[in-house]
């Protein structure tokens, strides 16, 4: 009990830590500490070889992804980065739309119809998370959608391949003809959508 | 006393408006790319609570599948961003509007 209230509370300062954080580079730190606090919370919900999964793919690999990322642009937009991320008068509506979405679940969570466990389930099942279970329920009734995830991340390799590597070819003639096209149909653009024709040109040489 | 299974609803419901206001706020594709995974993390909170909640394994293994997913998403996102970021010299989302039909 005491552990939910101080880990939720450490996840929910650091969702508003990522949200909040001027720095990229401090969300994704926030971030790691938010998912890490998921992991302490999966452990107490008996789901141990996901906290370790989401200790060691999201707060490790991915978080390392971000920080490449970042670290891969912030050598190009960093000093200007603050101007445009001021509030635009969207501020409100959000946090309206966000309080409506919350109260909607938080009343549901409240007074919605529960079902009550089924025998045996909250109270004992020692065998409930470990490894092995978890395994059988994967490879057994769950084969489909773990060979589905096969799948995304296959189409997530060839995806994020074909980005990357195609990146001289669609900057050379793919990019700039839609930009040119864009002003064909009526719709008004302003001067700094021309700007960024210039790193076109010199985004070839590495 | 173990907590309820409507904390663990409601914790996932803040984390997922939080992750929400993230992307609705935010102008940094990356910071949006994050905040995505706030909420992709609140879900997976729910599905692990209910999965202790009704003593099924298959909340588990969906937390599972939904991880691979996330991370797929991450790396496609980024992409994305690293490639915006050098075409058109802006990661600002209000400027990235060429695909609006």
């Amino acid at each position: 009990m005491i552990t939910f209230f101080i880990v939720a509370a450490a996840a929910v300062a650091a969702a508003i830590g990522v949200i909040a954080a001027r720095n990229a580079v401090h969300s994704v730190l926030w971030l790691v500490v938010h998912l890490c606090s998921l992991a302490v919370l999966y452990m107490t919900l008996h789901a141990e070889f996901l906290g370790l999964v989401q200790i060691l793919i999201y707060a490790g690999a991915v978080m390392i992804l971000f920080l490449f990322v970042l670290s891969l642009l912030s050598a190009r937009s960093a000093p200007n980065a603050a101007a445009w991320e001021q509030p635009r008068g969207q501020t409100g509506l959000a946090i309206a739309a966000a309080a409506v979405v919350a109260a909607l679940v938080l009343v549901g969570a409240a007074v919605g119809n529960i079902a009550a466990p089924t025998q045996g389930a909250a109270g004992g099942a020692a065998a409930f998370g470990t490894v092995q279970t978890f395994g059988q329920a994967l490879f057994g009734p769950y084969l489909l959608p773990f060979e589905g995830t096969a799948l995304a991340l296959l189409t997530a390799i060839v995806g994020a391949v074909a980005l990357s590597a195609g990146h001289d070819d669609a900057a050379g003639r793919g990019l700039p003809a839609t930009v040119a096209a864009e002003p064909a149909d009526g719709a008004p653009i302003d001067v700094s959508h021309a700007a960024p024709a210039e790193p076109v040109a010199t985004g070839g040489d590495r | 006393m173990p907590v309820g299974l409507p904390f663990y609803l409601a914790l996932s419901a803040v984390l997922f408006v939080i992750g929400g206001l993230g992307v609705l706020l935010r102008r940094d594709p990356l910071v949006m790319v994050m905040a995505i995974e706030l909420m992709w993390n609140a879900a997976n909170l729910a599905f692990v609570a209910a999965a202790r909640h009704y003593g099924d394994m298959g909340g588990q293994v969906f937390v599972f599948v939904v991880i691979t997913v996330a991370a797929a998403d991450v790396a496609i996102g980024l992409a994305l961003t690293v490639l915006l970021g050098r075409t058109r010299g802006t990661l600002d989302a209000d400027r990235l509007k060429w695909l609006r039909g």
